[in-house]
């Protein structure tokens, strides 16, 4: 709620809205989405397999798949999309250059987690699933499982970093988003 | 993480094939400790009525974090009408911080699946999934072989261990959020539907996986089934508490000399876990985080609670995923309870409206202390919303969400008040900077 309303005064500032969601309505090759579901036969009831092997084939979830899949197995479009939404894991939009991953458990907040996070909200311009608005970064969430001792868990690109602080996010943000030149991420 | 050692008094039920090499990936090594012996009992001189009455005397009780007790459940499931049964294992340990139905799925995969099946036999279930998270890769690799050498020996399958019925096993991976480790989001998601809760009752027992009775255990707890019906109930009945008998895995992480996984009669008090087996605190103590995410801040003076599920809940924490998290004195409570009120609204679902918006207003309040914007009537104003929270609530996320702003503000007023009232923080974490008030 809070969300869509920094969303929709960002609509009314007239500002065009960057929204890598209308993206994938591109027309993309369907070969690999009709080979998925033939292995699946086609059943609505294994819809949440086939958009995971989907995301596995393409890197995401095209929303045109997404309509395919209505398509082929009989199931409502929104029911899917609805679906696809309520997991964290299934996304629609390319995967962006870089992964900014950050572990939010309780031992990781406890170390600090919370003030880097959100440094990374901050400077990558999204939260947790969203992909900063040039395309260039993805941020995600990661499991420490306990692991991380005294530092908060991140990784760039599933490299663990061995510290870092809400400072030290702000210039790993700004050096990955430097790295992939505007308007070309994507 | 390292599997620590307690005292030598303390039974080792759950972790006992730990220490024995190949048990973890070699059926006949895991068979060599005593895997299978009591599914081979059963089988043949069992029936499953005997087996439910066994959990239902060995007093066990889930191990998810409800602590509903199994026998009870076993047997809603099975006296419910119906020709098709199905039993779920939860692995998906959905708390990011703990490792503990890993470890025991990874280092002792035929007892959970021995479990597994003595809970089908017992229901009259023919079909069970084991649901494992999916970034647990060796877990699942490890289960899957499993469920493979018990196959070739006959122990699974069309006709299995000879009982004339069949019984199939199959591990399914899961990706999702903190609230896919509900049962019955867990179920949504094994049916390939949206992951929401529902409203329960019915329970999962009447109408679960594809409306048909269904008993979701966690796979710690089925791991113990096979102790019991090889031992009998009443062995297992006198470990532990009497309320609560059995043994638990605990995890303990933060601010502790030996972190690590142990195994704890259950009854035993924090503190003899935490000092004796955890070495102690590494700085001052300042709190116990017991319980995961949604778990509760316990002072020093709290730590004689022993571990069980009424006693942590009397104190305002729960059993949870069985970690604890111990912070020093340089951290900030208020900061940290806010923090993780905001993480698990970040991670409920949405489909209620104390989910949606009462967790968001909660974790919004949690902010205003940290950040100095808060009036002084917002104390009582998360007590009342967190009231509300509860009585509202669909499902357990929320009913817990309000745990570490609770026992926050109950076990460490003076540091809110020092928040909310003085716009200062004592552990120099947050900048309350208090906004002089413009109208009133
Ligand atoms: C938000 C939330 C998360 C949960 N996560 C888990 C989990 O990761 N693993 C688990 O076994 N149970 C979890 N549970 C508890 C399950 O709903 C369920 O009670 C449990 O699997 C039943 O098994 P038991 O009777 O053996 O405890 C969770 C509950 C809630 C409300
Ligand atoms: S308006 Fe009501 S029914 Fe619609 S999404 Fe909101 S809460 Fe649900
Ligand atoms: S998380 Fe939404 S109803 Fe519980």
């Amino acid at each position: 709620y809070a969300e869509r309303r920094e969303e929709s005064a960002l609509r009314r500032s007239g500002r065009t809205v960057p929204d890598a969601t209308f993206e994938p309505f591109a027309r993309i090759d369907l070969g690999p989405v009709d080979a998925i579901l033939a292995r699946h036969g086609h059943r609505p009831r294994a819809a949440l397999r086939i958009m995971d092997d989907v995301q596995a084939e393409y890197g995401h979830l095209p929303v045109a798949a997404l309509q395919h899949i209505a398509h082929q197995t009989g199931a409502w479009y929104s029911e899917l999309y609805g679906m696809a939404t309520s997991y964290p894991h299934l996304r629609f939009e390319t995967p962006g250059s870089h992964v900014v991953a950050i572990c939010r458990c309780a031992q990781c907040t406890v170390a600090g987690g919370g003030r880097v996070l959100a440094a990374f909200r901050q400077h990558l311009g999204t939260d947790i699933g969203g992909l900063s608005p040039d395309g260039a970064v993805r941020l995600e969430s990661t499991d420490c499982r306990g692991e991380s001792a005294g530092v908060p868990r991140v990784t760039v690109d599933g490299n663990v970093l061995p510290t870092v602080n809400a400072t030290d996010a702000a210039t790993i943000a700004a050096a990955l988003r430097a790295t992939v030149p505007q308007g070309q991420a994507a | 993480m390292a599997i620590l050692q307690g005292p030598a008094s303390w039974p080792s039920i759950l972790l006992a094939r730990a220490s024995v090499a190949g048990a973890a990936t070699d059926i006949e090594a895991a068979e060599g400790a005593g895997a299978w012996t009591a599914w081979r009992q059963a089988a043949a001189s069992l029936t499953p009525e005997q087996v439910i009455r066994l959990v239902s005397t060995s007093g066990l009780r889930g191990r998810g974090g409800s602590g509903h007790p199994t026998g009870a459940k076993w047997q809603a499931c099975a006296a419910w009408p119906s020709a098709i049964r199905y039993v779920v294992a939860n692995g998906f340990e959905a708390d990011p911080g703990a490792q503990l139905d890993r470890t025991l799925m990874e280092t002792d995969p035929h007892a959970v699946l021995e479990g597994v099946v003595l809970a089908a036999y017992a229901v009259r279930a023919t079909t069970a999934i084991i649901a494992v998270n999916s970034r647990y890769t060796t877990a699942i690799e490890r289960l899957r072989a499993a469920i493979t050498a018990a196959e070739s020996k006959g122990y699974l399958g069309a006709n299995a261990m000879s009982t004339g019925s069949e019984l199939w096993v199959e591990v399914r991976e899961l990706a999702g959020s903190f609230v896919l480790g509900e049962e019955t989001v867990l179920l949504r998601a094994l049916e390939d539907r949206r992951a929401q809760p529902d409203q329960r009752p019915p329970y999962p027992t009447e109408l679960g996986l594809w409306g048909e009775p269904t008993v979701v255990n966690n796979v710690e707890t089925l791991a113990a089934v096979p102790w019991i019906v090889a031992n009998g109930s009443s062995a297992y009945a006198a470990i532990g508490a009497h309320a609560a008998p059995g043994t638990t895995l605990i995890q303990l992480s933060g601010a502790i000399r030996n972190p690590g996984i142990v195994e704890v009669p259950l009854g035993t008090t924090l503190r003899e876990v935490l000092d004796g087996v955890g070495g102690g605190p590494t700085g001052t103590f300042k709190a116990a985080l017991v319980g995961g995410p949604s778990g509760g801040f316990l002072p020093v003076e709290a730590l004689d609670t022993p571990l069980g599920f009424g006693e942590l809940s009397a104190a305002g924490a729960i059993l949870g995923s069985g970690t604890v998290v111990v912070a020093d004195q340089t951290t900030c409570l208020v900061d940290l309870s806010a923090l993780l009120t905001r993480y698990l609204n970040d991670e409920a679902c949405g489909k209620t409206i104390p989910c949606r918006i009462g967790t968001r207003r909660l974790a919004e309040l949690g902010q205003g202390f940290c950040t100095g914007r808060s009036r002084p009537s917002d104390a009582a104003l998360v007590a009342s919303l967190s009231a509300d929270i509860q009585d509202a609530a669909l499902c357990g996320l929320e009913r817990t969400a309000v745990n570490p702003l609770l026992t926050g503000m109950r076990y460490f007023g003076q540091e809110f008040a020092d928040h909310i009232d003085r716009g200062s923080c004592p552990a120099g974490v947050c900048q309350p900077i208090r906004v002089a008030s413009v109208a009133h």
